[in-house]
């Protein structure tokens, strides 16, 4: 679909919604920033039946065909964001549509958030993507704090068990971590990437380090600098809901202190130091911090990366994606098993 | 066209796209796919080089450890392994056989054994090492802003 058919066909949608009228939908632009989900925002204005007028800034994200993280399913994060909405820095969700009528595809719609997204990488010279020293711990203190208020987010009083996937909630947090190996050791064998030592090791490994116990929690999935708007030393929303599921709160946070967004340096998604950022978690009421079980998750995070790099890759290769993005991963692949290496203890720390 | 180094056609490709191509293109899309294309030409170029180089060193240290397993496992793994050390071949079959059969011996009962573990853990941090080594640097971050 053309934006001038994808503005169409969401203004008939919102026509047939609200019982709205006078809808404009104008000044369309696609957001690149991301690797999954087609996205675009749009100025959008409107009389309601009421006689209420709408004016503002919308923005849609529109479940792709093939990607890093298929098959795709738009409802548990739609669920987790107007659940979490008010508690976490997450954009306020207007319309969830599961059909493919409107622009063949399901989709939502969000208000429109300000912000730019930080990227977890270095620039060529090595500069950081947040320069002032100040700002990054403003950020960080922001970042910490929503991953608390997440993770102590009462899911069961708001009626989110569905987000346990298709096999119910989670016995305890050893039945969790057990599913989300199984679950990315699926993706892994899915994808069909040839035998894969490293990654056997890891599965090994992982087997071995099963957490005993652990809380059960909302888990983000993503938690990451990439995957957040900030406005200066402020965080304005968390992005990136697709792999939000009941877990082990540590899963986040090894997630967000894996060496995948260190760069060359020490610090987390290029913030601040790990020990810092855990710091500000627990002083922001986050649950207990847990090295063996953050030891787990670390080593879980470059499965999982590995995994949606060989996904992105065999969607390529069988043709139900162009993005040559998708590439980019063939080569990745080598530096991701290094710190697969590393997690698992097959080679000492390199860093 | 034996007069044309892969080497160079390559660098040209990627020379021009990033000289003449990107500084006429506005942010969006059409730039983060340049940037994608450019990411990937560096490294293909990188892996038409040593790529080859890079399977027979993998394969090399494959048969050492096999070599030291036959003498730790029992049965078919270890006659499997003993085979292998004793090949001579190179190339995608010998990487695929060399590949499967440490899956195959990281997934057995046998792996519970230190030794065993140690000799397939020195293989791996050898491989993983040496393959990184030939990775150029990456430009996720000018992809990821589009």
């Amino acid at each position: 679909m053309s934006a001038e058919e994808q503005l169409k066909a969401l203004s008939l949608f919102i026509a047939s919604r609200n019982g709205a009228t006078d809808v404009d939908l104008s000044a369309y632009r696609a957001h690149t920033e991301g690797f999954s989900m087609e996205t675009f925002s749009f100025d959008a204005h409107w009389t309601e039946s009421g006689g209420e007028v709408f004016d503002g800034r919308l923005i849609a994200r529109v479940q792709p065909e093939a990607g890093l993280l298929e098959p795709y399913d738009l409802r548990p994060q739609v669920l987790a964001m107007r659940a979490v909405h008010g508690t976490v820095a997450v954009p306020e969700l207007l319309w969830f549509e599961e059909g493919s009528e409107v622009l063949g595809a399901p989709f939502y719609v969000n208000r429109f958030v300000a912000g730019d997204v930080p990227v977890p990488s270095e620039g060529p010279s090595g500069e950081l993507p947040i320069e002032d020293p100040l700002e990054r711990e403003s950020l960080a203190r922001d970042f910490a704090g929503n991953l608390a208020a997440l993770h102590r987010f009462d899911w069961q009083a708001a009626g989110l068990s569905e987000l346990g996937g298709p096999d119910g909630v989670p016995e305890d947090g050893r039945d969790a971590a057990r599913r989300v190996v199984a679950n990315w050791r699926g993706y892994h064998e899915r994808s069909r990437a040839g035998a894969a030592p490293m990654m056997a090791r890891a599965f090994k490994e992982l087997e071995v380090r099963l957490p005993r116990q652990s809380p059960l929690c909302l888990v983000h999935g993503d938690y990451r600098t990439g995957n957040f708007l900030r406005v200066g030393g402020r965080i304005t929303a968390i992005l990136d809901w697709e792999m939000v599921h009941l877990g082990d709160p540590m899963e986040d946070l090894a997630w967000a202190c894996s060496r995948i967004w260190r760069g060359q340096t020490d610090m987390p998604g290029l913030l601040v130091e790990r020990e810092r950022l855990l710091h500000m978690y627990s002083e922001a009421g986050g649950l207990d911090v847990d090295e063996q079980r953050l030891a787990f998750y670390d080593l879980l995070a470059a499965v999982k990366m590995s995994a949606i790099m060989t996904t992105g890759l065999r969607a390529w290769a069988d043709g139900r994606t162009d993005d040559v993005r998708m590439l980019m991963f063939r080569h990745q692949l080598a530096g991701m098993q290094v710190i697969m290496a590393e997690s698992a203890g097959v080679v000492g720390a390199l860093s | 066209m034996a007069m044309l180094d892969h080497e160079k056609v390559i660098e040209a490709l990627a020379a021009t796209l990033e000289n003449e191509v990107l500084p006429a293109l506005g942010q969006g899309p059409s730039r983060l796919q340049l940037y994608s294309v450019l990411d990937v030409l560096e490294n293909l170029s990188a892996y038409l080089e040593w790529g080859g180089q890079l399977a027979e060193l993998e394969v090399a240290a494959c048969r050492r450890a096999a070599s030291q397993l036959a003498g730790l496992l029992e049965g078919e793994l270890s006659a499997r392994c003993r085979d292998f050390a004793a090949e001579t071949g190179g190339g995608d079959t010998a990487l695929e056989t060399a590949r499967t059969l440490l899956v195959d011996v990281i997934e057995s009962p046998a792996f519970d054994s230190s030794e065993v573990r140690a000799t397939v853990d020195a293989c791996l941090g050898e491989s993983v090492l040496t393959a990184a080594m030939f990775m150029k640097p990456s430009r996720l971050s000018e992809v990821s802003k589009g």
